[in-house]
């Protein structure tokens, strides 16, 4: 499972995307715990209020499951432009 | 639905908001108005400078979170037509950010609808912005000020 990440998480991350998630995380949440637990430097963004969970480029909330999701993104809140 | 009157466009490169405005006024002759808006980088700290924007982005779900607002924009006011320009991107102290046109037959609704995309643009938009200056790179999240501004469209 393939996971992009924007702003401030890319920059915990040092990398825009990451492979490593398995396929069986059935949601936002379980995805969002699974990357606490495995990439820790991420902790501290995934943990903020306004991080948000994309799936098909429609902004969702953390329970939406990520069965049939082709693209799977988080956010950090906006700063708008 | 009706056609967007708006023309949306991100931008990975500097561009030029003169060539932009004048491009905007050809064809607007029905207008009895146009308001434009250029948002450039700014120092911010004149003791600790500013000196590049950088500008996180998602292409699709970036470009359609500025399509509803401008969606919006259009079903409140009587625009003839609007335009909407976003840096993306690295882009220097003194360079465009933003330029948002609006044509209406009158000049409230044309300043209106600047505003109001402005306000939205400024708190809505699937943007992420980083400060860079000669020390340090700091993440910009959306000041208070920005959601008071835009809640005074709620009424």
């Amino acid at each position: 499972m393939r996971i992009c990440f924007y702003g401030r998480l890319a920059d915990l991350l040092g990398s825009r995307s990451l492979d490593d998630a398995p396929d069986n995380l059935t949601d936002g949440a379980a995805l969002r715990d699974w990357l606490i637990q495995n990439h820790q430097q991420l902790s501290e963004g995934l943990t903020h209020p306004g991080t948000r969970l994309v799936l098909d480029n429609e902004v969702t909330d953390w329970d939406a499951p990520l069965s049939g999701a082709h693209d799977i993104a988080i956010i950090p809140i906006v700063s708008g432009g | 639905m009706a056609a967007r009157r708006t023309i949306i466009e991100l931008s990975e490169r500097p561009f030029n908001a003169d060539a932009i405005a004048a491009a905007f006024r050809q064809g607007s002759e029905e207008a009895g108005a146009i308001v434009t808006f250029l948002g450039q980088v700014s120092r911010e700290d004149d003791t600790d400078p500013v000196i590049s924007l950088h500008l996180d982005h998602m292409p699709d779900a970036t470009l359609a979170s500025i399509e509803r607002i401008a969606d919006a924009a259009e079903a409140r006011w009587p625009l003839l037509k609007a335009c909407i320009i976003h840096r993306v991107g690295t882009a220097l102290r003194g360079e465009p950010i933003v330029f948002v046109g609006c044509a209406a037959r009158h000049r409230r609704d044309a300043f209106e609808a600047a505003d109001y995309l402005m306000d939205f643009l400024k708190s809505d938009v699937l943007l992420w912005k980083k400060e860079i200056r000669d020390d340090r790179a700091d993440w910009i999240e959306p000041r208070p000020e920005d959601y008071d501004d835009k809640k005074r469209w709620e009424s």
